[in-house]
């Protein structure tokens, strides 16, 4: 495992190294760039050693970077964070009842709607569910992260969390308005990894169903509730880990739509921002933070994989 | 797992026992506070460093005061922070008396000790004209909106009497003198606040976190997100109604019209012409259309070498089919323009022999000057609708169709970043406009065709024309109003035979509203103070 790990660790380092080169190249674009004049090594290992202190430069209005990441970053987090949950809080149930019913009509329901689900556009979705849930049944509000009206200080830069332990009057309608705001964006923004994760699960599940050891669980007269629970889940998502700690990286790009779409605060609308602006140090903190994110997220994933799944472990050993 | 499921529910659980009893509760919230929509981020809180945008159109009255206002309905000059002022004869010396109860916002980044003095009035003029002043070259030292009138020279000294008497010396007599520092851009700021910001060396600071007298103070500000203005408790003309006012500037995400309909915005500044039957439809939203001081025109760059030819700026002039712009774009909202000056300025002379659509006219015009084989160009269209444009990008379509029709290629350059100040010298032709600050024709023809903002960069079609200007002038000093008639209607000849600019049309100030909101002022300039603002049910 610890060798593992180092192998992982090393990869992750390499490929931020190299990450960073595309982010100096970036800041090297601007036409009129401190950096553009320096030698391409030497003006890495400065903007390296900036790097490490966090120091991402000054965007085109003058306001260091770190501070605006600091505002923008945890919102995407938060609608990411949360859409993922219930992606698979959605998704696990429904994956295992498809693959339990392998071949049935429920089955060929769940992955007709989940393929169907897959491949709607994104923007094409969130604007249908304005129009229908914001617009006509007038439930959830169109756009933004909280009511403007509230003032939510900012502490976390998470607006659940902010909310919760702010004080004043006001302190449950603003946790509510956080609430009906986050709505919205989080379904579209599950909705492709809901997707995902109900595939996965089920050819998962139906490998796992095939097993020897379920028909012995059958034999021996264990309800269906106590295969499910006790041997199939623990079986099938172990190996599926890593691929959907993946999920939370594509993820990362479809927040930037559903971002601007909903008019979310977050890293997505701030690049799109920076980009029409031609703001190069921005884009550069904004390629280099993301870039961070998804890295971190996969290299995670597979270590929570192969810590949870002896398998993959042997494999490695088998391997050297 | 089970813990996290645990906590999961019971966390939904509690938001939903939240919800019980919301609507009485977030109506309390509402009745103190109103959400402002439709304008975009500012570069700076400080309207003397901006021509135009949120800053001087929306925020300076809500966050400073100036000396004195400009009367809506006579476009005279009226008592504000100043409650007298003395001329002397000759029109060169003003003596202003100034209020001494005005009390400066108490912010999260400065407390102050002292009422308004003239040392006040005194710091913020002469940061604008002499460079000398420790805050001049701050932000850039570029004042476009005064150096587009030649403020620095027409005002020499500024000297404070006593507390309260502040005296201003003049180079030259100047009659649209006092309208123009009755308009948003010549606020009052805080002396004691400057020196604060030197004794800390923040001097940006002065620029970005604004301490005025205004009726409400800066209380948050996030970048193309939303500013948040809060109730200053000791305004001089007693505290607002209203405990916040919030703008959201974000320029992203479905629109602003859905939010309008969703009451997330309580107030749409310049709604789309083509949103208005679906206002119109709802019960619960005022619409407000008043005609406003502004202009929608064609800037052509004169440094071009075909359009440098004054025959070739004509055949565009011809070439444009305004009653066409104006019924697709406007829906019935604007008039056509026949000079620069609006219908209801003074010195208004209606043109309708040079001002109108012709196209044979246009193509022997262009034969003549050479271009009968065709003439490409390039135009910079901005995306944001104005209140003299509802639909910049509809309207220049229309004059691209139109000047193909006489044989002249359009390509559009759609750029959000365009401003008239970074004005790129590879464009042929801008699609932009103007916004009055004051009633008088002066502030039409200065900002934007003098030689003077030709220096500053304002007027884009780089055009200067020392006949135009000496009008100009001599018109700032006659002393009898029928002379300075004469004077414009002369100046507006000028402008139609050489055309630096093509009129288009005349848009109206829109503003739609939740019915609840009462009290606005309105002002066919800029935004009033939203001191009077409250919600009625």
């Amino acid at each position: 495992m610890f060798l593992y790990t180092v192998r992982r660790l090393n990869l992750f380092i390499i490929t931020m190294l190299i990450l960073t080169m595309v982010g100096f190249s970036i800041l090297r674009l601007a036409p009129n760039s401190a950096w553009a004049i320096q030698d391409f090594w030497t003006g890495w290992l400065t903007y390296l050693g900036e790097l490490m202190q966090l120091n991402f430069g000054v965007n085109r209005f003058g306001v260091p970077i770190i501070d605006e990441l600091l505002i923008v970053f945890p919102a995407t987090l938060e609608l990411c964070f949360i859409a993922f949950i219930l992606s698979l809080l959605i998704g696990i149930p429904i994956g295992t009842l498809a693959g339990m019913k392998q071949g049935k009509w429920v089955d060929t329901f769940i992955s007709f709607t989940s393929m169907s689900g897959y491949s709607a556009p994104l923007f094409w979705v969130a604007l249908l569910m304005i129009m229908v849930f914001s617009l006509h049944f007038e439930m959830f509000p169109v756009a933004g992260r909280y009511d403007l009206l509230y003032q939510i200080d900012h502490v976390t830069g998470f607006a659940l969390i902010d909310a919760f332990f702010a004080d004043g009057p006001y302190r449950a309608h603003a946790l509510q308005s956080v609430i009906e705001h986050l709505i919205l964006p989080c379904l579209v923004l599950a909705l492709a990894p809901t997707t995902q994760v109900i595939g996965l699960m089920r050819t998962s599940v139906a490998e796992v169903m095939g097993q020897n050891y379920i028909r012995a669980a059958r034999i021996k007269g264990l309800s269906t509730r106590e295969i499910v629970t006790q041997h199939v889940l623990r079986n099938a998502i172990p190996p599926i880990i890593p691929k959907i700690g993946v999920q939370l990286s594509s993820m990362l790009t479809l927040a930037i739509i559903t971002e601007s779409i909903f008019n979310w605060p977050g890293i997505g609308r701030w690049l799109l921002d920076a980009l029409s602006n031609q703001d190069y140090i921005a884009i550069q903190a904004g390629v280099i933070v993301v870039a961070t994110l998804v890295l971190t997220a996969n290299i995670l994933s597979d270590l929570i994989g192969a810590m949870v799944n002896p398998l993959v472990r042997k494999e490695w050993y088998a391997n050297r | 797992m089970k813990a996290f499921i645990k906590f999961t529910l019971s966390f939904f659980s509690f938001s939903l026992l939240v919800g019980c009893g919301e609507a009485i509760d977030h109506d309390k919230v509402r009745q103190q506070g109103f959400v402002y929509c439709g304008q975009g981020g500012p570069n700076t809180f400080n309207p003397q460093l901006t021509d135009n945008g949120i800053t001087p159109e929306t925020l300076s009255p809500q966050l400073f005061d100036t000396l004195l206002t400009i009367d809506p309905q006579s476009f005279e000059p009226a008592p504000n922070l100043a409650t007298s002022w003395k001329a002397n004869k000759a029109g060169t010396e003003y003596i202003f008396k100034l209020r001494d109860d005005v009390a400066f916002q108490t912010t999260a980044w400065f407390t102050p000790t002292r009422t308004l003095t003239a040392d006040d009035v005194v710091f913020s003029f002469s940061r604008l004209i002499d460079s000398s002043n420790p805050f001049h070259y701050v932000g850039g030292g570029l004042y476009p909106w005064f150096n587009g009138i030649d403020f620095q020279n027409l005002v020499i000294d500024i000297v404070p009497l006593s507390n309260n008497r502040v005296k201003f010396t003049l180079s030259r007599p100047d009659n649209s003198f006092l309208s123009n520092i009755a308009t948003s851009h010549a606020v009052i700021h805080s002396k004691e606040y400057a020196d604060h910001l030197i004794l800390i060396d923040e001097k940006n600071q002065l620029d970005s976190l604004p301490v005025g007298t205004g009726p409400f103070f800066l209380a948050e500000y996030q970048i193309n997100d939303f500013i948040r203005l809060k109730q200053h408790p000791n305004y001089w003309r007693g505290k607002a109604k209203m405990g916040q006012v919030v703008f959201d500037i974000s320029n992203r995400g479905t629109g602003t019209l859905a939010k309008l309909l969703r009451e997330e915005c309580d107030i749409l500044n310049a709604p789309l012409s083509s949103q208005l039957p679906i206002i119109e439809q709802r019960d619960n939203i005022e619409l407000t259309a008043k005609p406003a001081m502004n202009i929608s025109f064609i800037a052509v760059n004169t440094s071009h070498p075909a359009l440098n030819d004054s025959r070739v700026r004509k055949a565009l002039n011809y070439a444009i089919n305004r009653q066409n712009i104006l019924d697709s774009v406007y829906y019935g909202t604007g008039s056509q323009a026949y000079s620069v000056l609006p219908p209801s300025s003074w010195a208004y002379h209606k043109d309708a022999t040079q001002l109108r659509y012709d196209r044979n006219y246009a193509i022997a015009l262009l034969r003549e000057a050479g271009f009968s084989k065709g003439l490409e160009l390039t135009m910079s269209v901005p995306v944001e609708p104005r209140a003299y444009n509802p639909s910049p990008r509809k309207t220049a379509e229309l004059i691209q169709a139109n000047l193909a029709d006489v044989g002249i290629t359009l390509n559009l350059m759609t750029d959000e970043r365009y401003s008239r100040l970074d004005a790129n010298q590879n464009i042929d032709l801008y699609l932009t406009g103007w916004i009055a600050n004051t009633g008088d024709p002066d502030s039409f023809f200065r900002p934007l065709l003098s030689c003077d903002s030709k220096r500053v960069g304002l007027n884009v079609s780089s055009w200067c024309n020392p006949d135009f200007d000496f009008l100009l002038d001599l018109a700032l000093e006659v002393d009898k109003k029928r002379y300075r008639l004469n004077l414009y209607k002369q100046a507006q000849n000028i402008l139609n035979e050489e055309f630096p600019v093509i009129p288009l049309n005349h848009g109206m100030q829109l503003q739609a509203q939740h019915s609840s909101l009462k009290g606005f002022k309105v002002s066919p300039f800029n935004a009033q103070p939203f001191d009077h603002v409250e919600r009625v049910h």
